[in-house]
């Protein structure tokens, strides 16, 4: 756990030299098999953590963090050192700066472990479409570790790091996380800020923990999350206390059950949930019933926003400043040759779409009107946090499943971000907390949704779901 | 595109567009100074360079 | 140029080309404004350093950059809009998305239908008053040179070589509506549109170096039918330019209508060295730029409080100077005095002369015609201008000398206007004497009398000079005048 190894470094009871050595080993014994990371940065950590060593021993101040390993998924920029999106366009390229995500955590004293895996430009649900190779789930090599943050989840649930960082625009944290069993968070818009996080969609993107208990997905976020200058879409509030709330159990909160919830959760996720629920109000909370009478719109919205918001933020790959290049004999055929090459499939497939929807002619039909159904949508949690204080749902609609299974379906990969896609329309934190088994002993992950920055609200639930769950204390 | 067709349905007369999540207003920076980045290292990532200039090849086909 | 309702301007009709044709002419200019950093980081707005040094992730376009808007940039932008009378408006960014070279992101950042400034106007100093649809925020690109090719233009280029300095520069787009009528309004816009800048402090909007850039769309029809095909014209880096581009466009576009042709609707490059347009870019139909709202900015409200502001501390504007000094001498706003002299910023200069005590119409015509080059603060006192212009006023120097000890006040930087004339033995001479001086002439040149008599004016020449020569210099030549005219009895 992430926070008693700080403590435990801090107190100079193991030194974060040993503590990286040994999550080293571990990846050296079971990453060929998982290949949850597109780059393990072995020496660096041991360097990092040495320097940590050196503070402790110096008696100089150190972070919260100090010593606690982490791992990045492969679309925020560390400085120097590759940042691929695991797509062949960016392959080799070293950014010239940090993102802030980044600068706070080695501000904290965390020791980056290496860059993780992920389908393509964040564009999956599966991690099947980095052009590196797929990850595989820990709990089931012959499985799906979900997406996109696929490395950065397996990589928690593998042991390979005990802390981790995703990013999510549908689902991209939490779906990874119920699959793989662990816990993982997706902030409230704005909370934690973008900058140097490579744009998917702009206006849903945010980066968030992945964690083997709810204190250190808490410890995490407050680390990384606060006001940054950096970006003007930044929340401007200093980082919220919330680790506090993980302990501080249900009694009295309202928690909502959607009934009219769109359909497709198998009988094993249902089951899941109702057992949640009466777990929640044995501690103390009331279900109430709610409907977000929106939500069944909510995966068309996203299809059309998201990919018009990419089509935008990926044409600055071009070939002129960075990345591949495809050489030509002039501009316009470099640039198709370039974008041929280095994209794969699901990345044109959605910068077609959302061309599409921008277009001249077809803006309001497509994306003008997407982004009213995201007003209804946002207007239906509005008018369902009167009543409750946070609302109970799968996190995925099925257990981690196996390679190839939806690959050639896109309808059925993107169905499997149904319960997720909701929260980043409306910009609301959401976590997933793994919550038993399902088929094939699977693991099954609650989500919590709360309104927005009601992480302390979340915490709370997420801390008696795991506390009912047999988990962390 | 035939997917979308749900959502011709719904009466969406008096919904405004909502582009953002969180309704900030009026986010501004001073007029000051921040460091740049180092050229010698964005030009070693470059494709292609000369002269201290990214290089391409003609531009043709294209918006003056 | 926007769709919006058409032009309600009608041109006189000294204003009509030959033919009858009504000329249309609506200009875009782009303003770099005069901040430290660039519009959405905090790298310098800098001209002329090494290449690719002002750059940073925003400005490059890399992977994860985010655009923050600089304050002072919105300051400057809705200082322009109190300048051109427009209506300042709560705000939004859009992407205007299309691929480049010099283009980091693959989009500008913009403002489409919902900018800063809307609806003003700008009056012009001979008095015709031209609308401003709108003043917007953008960012500007890099810079690009073309090399291997003849003319340094894209056309037979190897290669190219692209510079991000300039990229992320703040931009200010000004639009005017489609009225200007003449090729000289064009250019009086540009240049009052020039003060205007400077003198606000927005930008120092110098077509030569491309801090100010314009182009000019252009189109002619008879009057009563409907407005012509326009063609935008590019490549115009110099108000004489300006003119010469406009004329010529409207000449073209004339000899090919009056042929039976019809107009393409294009974007054509101006070639100053050879002196006429030709075409660049063949437009179809409007680009599809993909405009939506920028996600990574929020709206840009400015509060009342911060546009009082702006409206309180404007500075006063070339037509207000204009005007002060009419009031202050009689001349018309739209005389060449009052319009060269605010035009060098001297009229502060005049006004204190008129405050030390002196005459402010002599000193109008003073500063006009002796302090071209003497810039805002002239070297001479107020006071020593002042006391000049009494002189001539009362009738103690003629104008001749005044000019005299004028030319010496410039050169020697101030002195005493008294002194100077005494030492020079000037003194005004008395209207008697001058009149004995007139018949002396008149005398002395009876062929020239009888023509100036008979209402040959440049007949008078020769008798002013024999008074002049016979005087010394020391008459006053107006006081000739009027004593020949009345000998003439007109």
């Amino acid at each position: 756990m992430a926070s008693e190894i700080a403590a435990a470094v801090a107190a100079k009871r193991i030194t974060a030299r040993a503590v990286i050595d040994e999550y080293l080993s571990r990846i050296d014994a079971r990453e060929s098999e998982i290949h949850a990371f597109n780059l393990v940065m072995a020496q660096d950590a041991r360097a990092q953590a040495d320097a940590i060593d050196a503070d402790i021993a110096a008696g100089r101040p150190v972070g919260p963090l100090a010593g606690v390993p982490i791992a990045i998924k492969d679309n925020m920029c560390t400085h120097g050192v590759d940042t691929t999106c695991s797509s062949k366009i960016l392959e080799g390229w070293k950014p010239p700066y940090d993102a802030t995500v980044i600068t706070r955590l080695r501000t904290a004293g965390a020791v980056i472990i290496g860059k993780t895996n992920m389908d393509e430009f964040a564009m999956g649900s599966s991690t099947e479409n980095s052009a590196f190779g797929s990850t595989r789930n820990p709990c089931d090599i012959s499985r799906v570790p979900g997406g996109s943050s696929g490395g950065s989840a397996a990589a928690v649930a593998a042991g390979f790091s005990p802390v981790s960082l995703g990013s999510d625009t549908g689902g991209s944290i939490r779906q990874p996380a119920a699959l793989c069993g662990v816990v993982g968070v997706k902030p409230t818009y704005g909370l934690v800020s973008r900058y140097g996080l490579v744009a998917y969609a702009s206006s849903l993107d945010q980066i968030g923990p992945f964690a083997t208990t709810v204190a250190d997905a808490a410890l995490l976020t407050e680390v990384i999350g606060g006001h940054d200058p950096m970006d003007s879409t930044s929340i401007p509030l200093a980082s919220p206390s919330l680790l506090p709330s993980v302990s501080q159990g249900v009694s009295g909160m309202r928690i909502g059950r959607v009934t009219d919830l769109p359909a497709g959760a198998e009988p094993a996720v249902a089951e899941r949930l109702d057992r949640a629920f009466a777990a929640l109000e044995t501690a103390g909370a009331t279900i109430v019933d709610i409907t977000l009478p929106s939500l069944s719109y909510a995966l068309t919205a996203y299809y059309l926003i998201a990919p018009a918001e990419a089509s935008s933020n990926l044409a600055r790959f071009d070939g002129v400043r960075f990345g591949l290049r495809v050489n030509a004999a002039d501009t316009n055929s470099m640039y198709g040759a370039t974008r041929a090459a280095g994209f794969g499939d699901e990345v044109k497939r959605r910068i077609m779409l959302g061309t599409y929807a921008l277009s001249a002619g077809y803006y309001d039909a497509y994306y003008g009107k997407a982004l009213k159904v995201r007003r209804l949508i946002a207007q239906d949690f509005e008018r369902a946090y009167e009543q409750v204080d946070a609302i109970l749902t799968p996190t995925s609609p099925v257990v981690a499943f196996k390679f190839g299974d939806k690959v050639d379906d896109p309808m059925s990969m993107y169905l499997c971000d149904i319960y997720t896609i909701p929260t980043n329309l409306a910009g609301h934190p959401a976590m997933s907390v793994p919550f038993g088994t399902g088929a094939h002993g699977l693991p099954v992950g609650i989500q919590v949704l709360a309104p927005a920055l009601g992480e302390q609200a979340m915490f709370r639930v997420g801390g008696a779901l795991e506390v009912a769950a047999g988990g962390a204390q | 595109m035939g997917h979308f067709s749900d959502i011709d349905a719904l009466d969406l007369d008096g919904v405004g567009p909502m582009t953002q999540p969180y309704p900030l207003v009026n986010i501004m920076r001073e007029d000051i100074e921040l460091p740049c980045l180092d050229t010698d290292e964005v030009l070693a990532a470059a494709p292609a360079s000369d002269e201290r200039r990214f290089r391409v090849p003609p531009i043709i086909g294209l918006d003056d | 140029m926007s769709d919006s309702p058409l032009s309600s301007i009608v041109a006189t009709e000294d204003q009509l080309l030959e033919g009858g044709w009504e000329l249309i002419v609506g200009l875009e200019v782009h303003v770099e404004l005069a901040t430290r950093t660039k519009l959405f980081s905090g790298s310098p707005n800098r001209f002329g350093d090494e290449p690719n040094v002002n750059i940073d992730p925003v400005t490059l376009g890399l992977p994860g950059a985010l655009p923050v808007l600089n304050r002072q940039a919105v300051e400057l932008a809705m200082r322009i809009g109190v300048a051109l009378n427009c209506r300042i408006q709560p705000c939004i960014f859009h992407r205007k998305n299309y691929f480049y070279p010099d283009m980091p992101k693959a989009y500008q950042i913009s403002q489409y239908d919902i900018p800063l400034n809307i609806d003003g106007f700008l009056e012009l100093p001979s008095g015709t008053t031209i609308g401003v649809e709108r003043a917007h925020l953008e960012e500007d690109t890099g810079k690009s040179t073309h090399v291997g090719g003849a003319t340094g233009r894209i056309h037979g280029s190897d290669y190219s070589l692209i510079d991000f300095n300039r990229a992320g520069v703040p931009l200010v787009e000004i639009v005017s509506r489609p009225d200007i009528r003449t090729s000289e309004h064009a250019r009086e816009y540009v240049s009052e549109l020039r003060a205007i800048l400077e003198v606000i402090g927005a930008s120092d909007a110098k077509m030569e170096e491309g801090s100010m850039r314009v182009d000019a769309n252009v189109s002619v029809h008879k009057p009563g039918t409907p407005f012509g095909t326009r063609c935008e014209i590019k490549n115009v880096n110099s108000i004489r330019a300006l003119g010469r581009a406009i004329d010529y466009e409207a000449r073209r576009q004339i000899d090919v209508l009056d042929t039976g042709g019809v107009i393409r609707q294009e974007t054509r490059h101006w070639d100053d060295a050879e002196g006429r347009t030709h075409t660049l870019r063949v437009k179809e139909d409007a680009d599809d730029y993909r405009y939506f709202p920028e996600p990574d900015l929020v709206p840009v409200a400015p509060d009342d409080a911060w546009v009082q502001a702006v409206r309180d501390n404007l500075p006063m504007l070339p037509a207000a100077r204009r005007s002060a000094l009419s009031a202050l001498t009689g001349y018309d706003t739209r005389s060449e005095a009052i319009i060269v002299v605010v035009e060098r910023a001297q009229h502060e200069y005049v006004q204190a002369v008129a405050d030390a005590g002196g005459d402010a119409v002599r000193a109008l015509i003073y500063v006009q015609q002796a302090f071209a080059d003497a810039g805002p603060t002239p070297a001479v006192p107020a006071k020593d201008l002042a006391a000049l212009t009494i002189l001539e006023r009362d009738g103690k120097l003629s104008a001749t000398q005044a000019k005299t000890v004028l030319s010496e006040l410039v050169e020697n930087g101030g002195g005493d206007a008294a002194a100077i004339a005494a030492a020079k033995g000037f003194e005004a001479m008395d209207n008697s004497a001058v009149e004995a001086m007139v018949d002396e002439a008149i005398a002395a040149d009876p062929d020239a009398w009888a023509k100036y008599c008979a209402g040959e004016e440049k007949a008078a020449g020769a008798i002013v000079g024999r008074v002049m020569k016979a005087s010394k210099g020391k008459a006053d030549g107006k006081v000739v005048s009027a004593i020949m005219q009345s000998r003439r009895g007109s």
